[in-house]
């Protein structure tokens, strides 16, 4: 699957940085047009399908170009953005957002060329926005990336903001969105993505069976590497709980129902036989008090097997497993700390018996 | 060490030479010396390589440590810092080895771990001929900027090492599938089952060709028909069918397939698939459950005859398989449904000799009161029933069983003794439909008796115990209906009244449209005048307040009260799907008679769709059938009625419908068909009357027109010998028989005929008799 690949890419684009001291609102980029050569020129914005460029040593005067006049381009990122990406390491997603907001906001709506060093700046300053639940900012990330001049990049900002009204709470409008998305396949980039939508919808309309089978299909396609995996992983834990507690729901009211029928039961056979033996000695009929006075209601419930605990459920321990999985595998995602928060018994920290370095003196 | 100590180096020098010593303890398995060297390596060095290496380490000792989940200490850094150890074929490597070590401690969750931090071979190829072209591109970049011959120079290093990691990968055997197989293994361990299924889903869409495939997609078969997510369990297994049919797994997933419909009570479907089974496969190994399931499939179709022969196939060729019990209580169930009572009651006795103490041991005691009953044998029946309350208090069947001992004295007179047996019901069980089949029992009883204050005072208390809940209508109609008994007219037709505008919106109301079947007549008997003015109060009100159901009640009711109102009634759209079932065959009526088939029929098809299982669905065939015949849409007339006959097979309206199937079969040319449908009206008792010697007439005239004279000949004669008190076929069939014994050159026996018929003095009113005085006296001229 070419999901969300990005947290690999920006792995690799850390080795490779070529940070410059440019700021945000100056970036520069080199773009290599059709003929082959390479121009050094500054963003300078996009519209009406064109983008925007100004040639590096003016202040002034712009060119516009079509996306598709360009072969590839590398954009000359400040400090700040890889400061940015240090800050989304620590976990400070807030810090993170604003370190990599001005250069994402303005280097997005090139991602309509193909080739390009953009994509992973955007989508971690996404990951930032929704790690510190600014969604709002969110949305107007991918609402610019849905009116991009690339298709692709365009359902990838619809998808996401499908994504994030789920976050929202806005379920009507995000089902809206991903209905307009289709049955994206497997080598579809929106494929995960879509899924994990769907799955959340679900879950919200209590379809669990067909929630975690979306879900299921995000962990098994997708790498460790994917955006999106530590969300799915606590989405496919919350399918599963949710099915257990529903599974347990039921037992319950079989064994209510059996309880209750053989309540109606030994009413009838005390009652029958008290009424008999009323008749033999020639005394009144027996009051409903009376009958019920007879009944041991306790002994009778007792004799109907208990339901066992939620925690004895096979598929809430499954979902245990899958939280202490995510919380140890991703502990600086947002994701964890839900996770830990549903786990009933939270693992140790696994980092705590680290032996110190020791280099032989 | 000893170069450590006594030749400090530079720091990339030192790092290199502890990561060295690191390798070399790991490869003595000694980890704990390992550990802090490796460790130290990564805190301190910015180099990929070695960090790679140093990576690779300590997942090995880890997992020999027995400490694996420290494991999960490296994932933040593989995903950010360390990305490239992904990509390192050593790396991979050590984490398939390293996932089977633990999957095979049972230790699953870092198994599965680690399969999933490995890279399919094709995702490292590819993933590092991306890295290679970054690097080629930084390289062009750093080269057109100056940006210095050191960056190049590193730049260059690690391009070597890419390529001398991608031509070690060129020589491995692929191994992705097997990785995949391994993580979808690891995922059913865990009984993460959705999981698992996809995962082995992928390996056969990827790599239909790989050797893993087939037992990938049996594995996601089997998982989807655990889930029961039965679609899905369809889907892939008759995919598998397809592709795999000289698999050693045909045999189970099929009859996966077939259990999945089973599921979906889509039984026709099963049945076609275990049929094709069976055909393809005569030595399928699991052949008894094949054929069990086909013959349970054709029970839930009601296609007893079937059903018993493929369990009488699997009790008598595989006696010595799992499924003698079960198999013997579907059979006996058979019996009980189809009904052969004699039969259920043999066969339950007899699992009950065999299989005392099977879990079907409940069932099969109740069953057989039930078939006790129906067979007749009302003091066993009884005796059975008793024994079974007294052996499982807390039965399911509790209610039911007194429900049936409430039949049995009902049957034997003992009124007293049936309203105590299905009072109990009430208590017993809390299946509406069962309570409300004692309660109206009980109310019928009453009224039996001419109890009538009893069914008044019964039928109220249970209106206002269940509610709306309950027949609440039917019930009401129940109590106007004593009440008039009582004389208590007046307050009937206000209680009517009442009902009809509280309950009347309800389209499922039943009772409402019985009442307001009587409203009309007996508000006219009250009052001394015609209802329609406060009928059409009613329906302004109605209207007015949006209940279209009620309103086209009322218009019903008027129509009762004074018919010419009809002709103002207009259809409005939705109507048909807001009417009651009484308002649609009486809209169904209306506009049939004004000449507007479309819209009657479009009532009557909403009629059978809704309230498919009621008398108002057999009426509404028979129109369709007759509007069908008048548009000429023989085959439309022909479904229709076919549908009365298989739904309602001993109805009275079944025996004239399946007479009309012949009419219309023969009035166009297929008399064989036709022949068989009259022949099916002979074969019901219960069709005895006017349809019978109508059919032998029909009989003979289609032999007739197929030129056998002398086989129709023979049926006329039936006619006239057994039903001569049906004058009209008696006449026609004499005629008839007379023309087939000229065409037989039996001239004489014709005229002998003839004369016979004309002594007969009931066949002097008909139009054949003259016909028959003419044909004689030409006969007897030459």
């Amino acid at each position: 699957m070419s999901a969300p690949t990005y947290s690999a890419i920006v792995g690799l684009a850390a080795l490779l940085w070529s940070a410059s001291a440019l700021q945000a609102q100056d970036l520069t980029a080199q773009v290599t047009l059709q003929t082959g050569r390479v121009e050094t020129m500054a963003l300078a914005g996009s519209g009406g399908g064109q983008l925007k460029f100004r040639p590096a040593s003016q202040q002034s005067g712009s060119i516009s170009i079509s996306p598709a006049t360009a072969l590839q381009i590398q954009v000359n990122f400040p400090e700040s953005v890889a400061v940015g990406f240090g800050a989304m390491e620590k976990g400070d997603w807030a810090a993170a957002a604003r370190l990599l907001g001005p250069s994402a906001n303005a280097a997005a709506p090139y991602l309509a060329i193909a080739n390009n060093n953009i994509a992973p700046v955007v989508m971690t300053y996404g990951d930032a926005l929704r790690y510190s639940r600014q969604f709002d900012a969110a949305i107007g990330l991918f609402e610019k990336l849905q009116s991009a001049p690339s298709p692709s990049v365009a359902r990838l900002g619809s998808a996401w903001k499908a994504y994030l009204l789920i976050n929202k709470g806005d379920i009507p409008g995000a089902r809206a969105l991903v209905e307009t998305l289709g049955d994206p396949q497997r080598e579809d980039e929106i494929f995960g993505l879509v899924r994990l939508a769907r799955a959340m919808i679900f879950l919200h309309t209590e379809q669990h069976r067909a929630a975690v089978d979306q879900i299921a299909q995000v962990i098994a396609f997708s790498g460790l590497e994917s955006s999106i995996y530590p969300e799915a992983l606590y989405v496919d834990g919350l399918c599963y709980e949710a099915i257990a507690a529903a599974e347990r729901r039921k037992a319950e009211q079989e064994r209510d129902e059996a309880v209750k029928r053989a309540l109606f039961t030994a009413r009838v056979r005390v009652g029958r036989e008290m009424w008999t033996a009323a008749q033999q000695q020639g005394l009144p009929p027996p009051t409903e008090k009376e009958i019920l006075a007879k009944i041991d209601a306790d002994a009778i419930s007792a004799r109907i097997p208990a339901v066992p605990p939620l925690e004895e459920a096979e598929k809430y321990q499954v979902s245990q497993q899958i939280y202490t999985h995510l919380a140890r595998t991703f502990p600086r995602t947002p994701w964890a700390a839900e996770a830990l928060k549903r786990l009933k018994n939270p693992p140790a920290s696994t980092s705590s018996k680290k032996p110190s370095p020791v280099t032989p003196s | 060490v000893k170069f450590l100590r006594e030749y400090p180096p530079a720091p990339d020098v030192r790092f290199e030479v502890l990561t060295k010593i690191g390798e070399c303890h790991v490869a003595d398995d000694k980890h704990k010396e390992a550990l802090p060297l490796l460790i130290a390596v990564l805190d301190g060095t910015f180099d990929p390589g070695l960090r790679t290496r140093s990576l690779t380490g300590l997942v090995k000792s880890y997992i020999a440590l027995h400490t694996p989940a420290e494991i999960y200490t490296l994932i933040p850094r593989l995903q950010n810092r360390d990305a490239a150890a992904l990509y390192s074929l050593e790396f991979n490597l050590v984490a398939i080895k390293g996932g089977d070590e633990l999957f095979e401690r049972q230790d699953y969750a870092v198994a599965l771990l680690l399969y999933k931090l490995a890279r399919s071979k094709e995702a490292l190829a590819a993933g590092l001929a991306r890295w290679e072209q970054a690097l080629q591109r930084d390289k062009k970049n750093a080269l057109a900027s100056g940006r210095g011959f050191q960056r190049v120079l590193a730049i260059n290093e690690r391009l070597t090492t890419i390529a001398a990691e991608r031509a070690q990968i060129e020589t491995i055997e692929n191994y992705t599938d097997e990785l995949r197989v391994r993580i979808a293994r690891a995922f059913l361990a865990m009984n993460r089952k959705w999981e698992a299924l996809w995962t082995y889903r992928g390996i056969h869409q990827d790599s239909p060709d790989a050797k893993q495939a087939e037992s990938a997609l049996y594995g996601a078969v089997s998982i989807s028909s655990d889930l029961e997510a039965n679609d899905k369990a369809v889907a892939l297994g008759r995919l598998f069918m397809t592709e795999k049919p000289d698999s050693p797994f045909y045999d189970e997933v099929s009859l996966s397939v077939g259990r999945a419909y089973i599921r979906e009570e889509k039984y026709r479907d099963a049945i076609g698939l275990f049929k094709e089974v069976l055909a393809a496969r005569p030595q399928h190994k699991l052949a008894d459950h094949v054929m069990y399931l086909q013959g349970y499939s054709h029970l839930f179709l009601d296609q007893y005859e079937p059903a018993l022969a493929l369990f009488d196939r699997v009790l008598k060729e595989y006696s010595d398989g799992g499924l003698a019990e079960t198999v013997a209580y579907w059979k006996s169930f058979t019996y009980l449904f189809q009904p052969d009572y004699e039969k259920a009651v043999e066969g339950f006795t007899a699992f009950l000799a065999k299989h005392s103490g099977s879990a079907l041991a409940e069932d099969v005691n109740f069953r057989l009161g039930a078939a006790l009953y129906g067979s007749g044998d009302l003091d066993a029946a009884r005796a059975q029933l008793d024994k079974f309350i007294q052996a499982y208090p807390a039965s399911e069947f509790q209610g039911e069983a007194h429900s049936l001992l409430g039949d049995i004295a009902g049957a034997g007179g003992r009124l007293d003794e049936a309203v105590r047996q299905y009072s109990m019901v009430e208590e017993l069980t809390d299946k509406l439909d069962k309570i409300n089949y004692a309660i109206f029992q009980i109310g019928k009883i009453y009224e039996t008796l001419g109890e009538w204050q009893k069914v008044k005072d019964h039928f109220r208390s249970y209106v206002e115990r269940y509610g709306e809940q309950g027949q609440h209508s039917e019930a009401t109609f129940r109590i106007g209906y004593a009440m008039k008994q009582l004389g208590e007219v007046a307050a009937a037709v206000e209680l009517y009244i009442g009902a009809a505008r509280r309950f009347g919106h309800l389209r499922d109301a039943l009772g409402i449209d019985n009442l307001l079947g009587e409203l009309p007549n007996d508000y006219q008997v009250v009052k001394g005048k015609s209802p329609a003015p406060l009928f059409r109060g009613e329906i302004a009100s109605s209207d007015a307040a949006k209940k279209r159901t009620l309103a086209l009640r009322w218009h019903m009711a008027l129509a009762a009260a004074e018919p010419a109102s009809a002709e103002d009634f207009k259809l409005q759209p939705g109507d048909i799907e807001q009417a009651s079932p009484a308002t649609l065959e009486w809209i169904g009526g209306l506009l049939t008679k004004r000449g507007e088939t479309g819209p009657a029929a479009a009532a009557y098809r909403e009629l059978i769709a809704k309230y498919a299982d009621s008398d108002w669905a057999v009426s509404a065939s028979m129109a369709l059938a007759e509007i069908a015949v008048k548009a000429r849409k023989v085959d439309e007339a022909l479904e229709h009625l076919e549908r009365v006959t298989e739904q309602f097979p001993t109805s009275d309206e079944a025996g004239l419908a399946m007479k009309l199937q012949g009419d219309l079969l023969r009035q166009n040319g297929r008399f064989a068909d036709a022949i068989i449908r009259y022949e099916k009206v002979l074969e019901v008792k219960e069709w005895r009357g006017p349809l019978w010697p109508e059919s032998l007439y029909w009989i003979g005239v289609a032999h007739q027109e197929l030129g056998k004279t002398a086989e129709a000949f023979g049926y006329f004669q039936r006619v006239y010998v057994l039903y001569q008190h049906f004058t009209e076929w008696t006449a026609r069939a004499y005629l008839r028989s007379a023309q087939c014994l000229v065409k037989l050159d039996r001239a004489a026996e014709a005229q002998a005929t003839l004369r016979e018929m004309l002594g007969v003095e009931d066949l002097r009113e008909t139009q054949e008799y003259k016909a028959a005085e003419q044909q004689l006296a030409q006969l007897t001229s030459r």
